[in-house]
């Protein structure tokens, strides 16, 4: 227990000590994180929108009139019941002519011109929802084959498509920049762990001198990355989720976008990125160390200023 | 107690700073290397210490091999010698006790073992009031006392002193040497470097003399110098 406050205590000292330096790599850690989340919960978001898109329709068939030439009484419902067998089909809603007819009502209900026509024109349609996306030329490949009782399938797979590969490609942008500030974020927490070695080498050095265990003489540097880490990784998390709440209240105006990111997702990776944050700490710790991890005993001679930073 | 069977140390760049050296200090000696400056005298106490490995050679310390110790277990050979410095080696921003109770801090002894350790260990060293004084409020000598206790603190069975006195005046010193000369009669093996030559005079003790990293003298309850004639250019005739 006084061990581990010990440590803490001299994970903090050193934390206060380069204020500057330590704001510095904590930012870049807040940066990095930051975007990657925000990477990952437009991602999500696009992928609820896709999916939620026109309702969750993705193809429309309209059919033929029953009672047409070869087309029987019931065709529809065989068609639908076949069509809903289908693996790559999740869900399809019959949407008869009088349904279609006031849903055209309702659609066109301030503009009374566009209501004068014969409502018999209006076509049945089974509305299908997928699956995946991704398999939309399957389903409408295969509905071709049924073309006597079919008169045209209207598909949003082409603009679905064209939203992924832009979510794809944002992800890819979002999630190298990510990356490589992560990298500089670490290069940065190495760098503030060096120097507070610096700072404290004399302490090192009585530690050392008094037979402190070289974990001991570690971990309150490694303790200082980590804690680096997890703020820079807090504040992303808060930042991602204050931003995505205001969008969510805007979506909520807005209607057709949903904002409404589940919080299970958020929970799940608001944990990974801290996760994520500490270890970055640590690996950043480890890199600033490393110079002074190797447990070789310094029988090199060097200069007094060299001496200094005696390996730890 | 410290055993060094034909231990050499060549520095890179190719200074040898001890050469060859043989020396046994039993159990509960107290021991004075001397030597004018460079001739090898903090080397050997750094070697002690597995500060610095040997080029060649042996050294025993407590029966063990220190010289083919593991790294990860030299803070263990620290644990069991306390050293001393010319420098003092305080931490400014620490108070006395802070100073004394951090040797026992970064061993992870419990708050309640270090409070009376470092207390009694103060009242030892003759500074029991000033616990709470920071080092630049005490004089030299009282600094070096601070400096005493953190070495003796843990109760290590060796104590390696490089030149305690070398910054304190001659009185401050005597002061220092009755303090370590308590401390060797308590049990402690104590080794002091030093090229003082009032204090070596006076506590008439074995004395090893080295040279260009050389021992060229071995003596029991010897002086600074021999009483052969020292020649013009500073090296002994015998
Ligand atoms: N780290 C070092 N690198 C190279 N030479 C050194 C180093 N330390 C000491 N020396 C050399 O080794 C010799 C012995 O030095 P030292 O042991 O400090 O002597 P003393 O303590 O008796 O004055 C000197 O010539 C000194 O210059
Ligand atoms: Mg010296």
């Amino acid at each position: 227990m006084n061990r581990l406050g010990f440590l803490a205590r001299e994970a903090l000292i050193n934390l206060r000590r380069n204020l500057l330096v330590v704001m510095g790599a904590v930012l870049a850690v807040f940066i990095s994180l930051a975007l990657a989340f925000g990477a990952l919960v437009v991602n999500q978001l696009l992928r609820i929108n896709t999916l939620a898109w026109q309702d969750g329709v993705h193809i429309i068939a309209f059919l033929h009139d029953e009672g047409l030439a070869g087309i029987p009484a019931g065709a529809h419902q065989a068609l639908v019941a076949e069509v809903t067998s289908w693996d790559e089909v999740a869900n399809v809603t019959y949407v008869d002519k009088a349904a279609a007819w006031a849903e055209y009502q309702q659609i066109f209900a301030d503009r009374p011109d566009y209501l004068n026509i014969d409502p018999s024109v209006l076509p049945a349609s089974a509305r299908i929802e997928l699956t995946n996306i991704d398999l939309y030329r399957d389903v409408q490949f295969r509905l071709a084959s049924e073309s006597q009782l079919i008169r045209r399938v209207e598909t949003f797979g082409e603009q679905i498509e064209q939203l992924s590969s832009l979510s794809t490609v944002l992800n890819l942008l979002g999630l190298g920049l990510a990356l490589v500030l992560g990298m500089s974020a670490v290069i940065l927490i190495a760098n503030t762990i060096r120097m507070a070695i610096y700072a404290r080498r004399d302490e090192v050095a009585i530690m050392k001198l008094v037979g402190a265990s070289n974990w001991f003489v570690r971990i309150p540097f490694v303790l200082e990355g980590m804690i680096e880490g997890l703020i820079g990784a807090g504040l992303a998390v808060a930042t991602v989720w204050v931003a995505f709440r205001n969008l969510r209240t805007l979506g909520d105006s807005i209607e057709i976008v949903s904002f409404a990111v589940p919080d299970r997702f958020f929970l799940t990776w608001s944990i990974r990125i801290l996760l994520f944050g500490a270890a970055a700490g640590v690996l950043g710790s480890v890199l600033g160390l490393s110079r002074y991890l190797k447990d070789e005993d310094g029988s090199r001679p060097i200069s007094a200023g060299a001496r200094v930073l005696e390996p730890l | 107690m410290i055993r060094l069977r034909e231990v050499t140390k060549v520095y890179e760049g190719g200074v040898v700073a001890v050469r060859d050296v043989e020396l046994d200090i039993q159990k509960g000696a107290f021991v004075f290397l001397v030597g004018p400056s460079g001739s090898g005298k903090s080397t050997l106490i750094r070697l002690l210490l597995r500060q610095d490995t040997v080029t060649r050679g042996t050294i025993w310390v407590a029966g063990k091999d220190i010289t083919q110790l593991p790294a990860w277990k030299v803070p263990f050979l620290r644990r069991s010698v306390g050293t001393v410095f010319q420098d003092f080696k305080l931490l400014p921003n620490k108070t006395v006790g802070e100073n004394v109770a951090f040797a026992l801090e970064v061993l992870g002894k419990p708050r309640s073992v270090i409070g009376p350790q470092v207390q009694q260990v103060l009242e030892l060293v003759g500074l029991k009031d000033k616990g709470d004084r920071y080092p630049r409020q005490l004089s030299g000598g009282e600094q070096q006392r601070v400096s005493i206790a953190r070495a003796f603190v843990n109760r290590p069975p060796i104590l390696l002193c490089d030149e305690p006195t070398g910054n304190l005046d001659p009185a401050t010193s005597v002061g220092i040497m009755r303090l370590l000369d308590r401390i060797n009669r308590s049990g402690t093996t104590v080794a002091m470097a030093t090229h003082d030559h009032a204090i070596v005079d006076a506590m008439q003790r074995r004395v090893v003399q080295l040279e260009d990293g050389r021992i060229i003298r071995d003596q029991q309850s010897g002086r600074y110098e021999t009483e052969h004639v020292v020649e013009v250019d500073g090296s002994v005739a015998q």
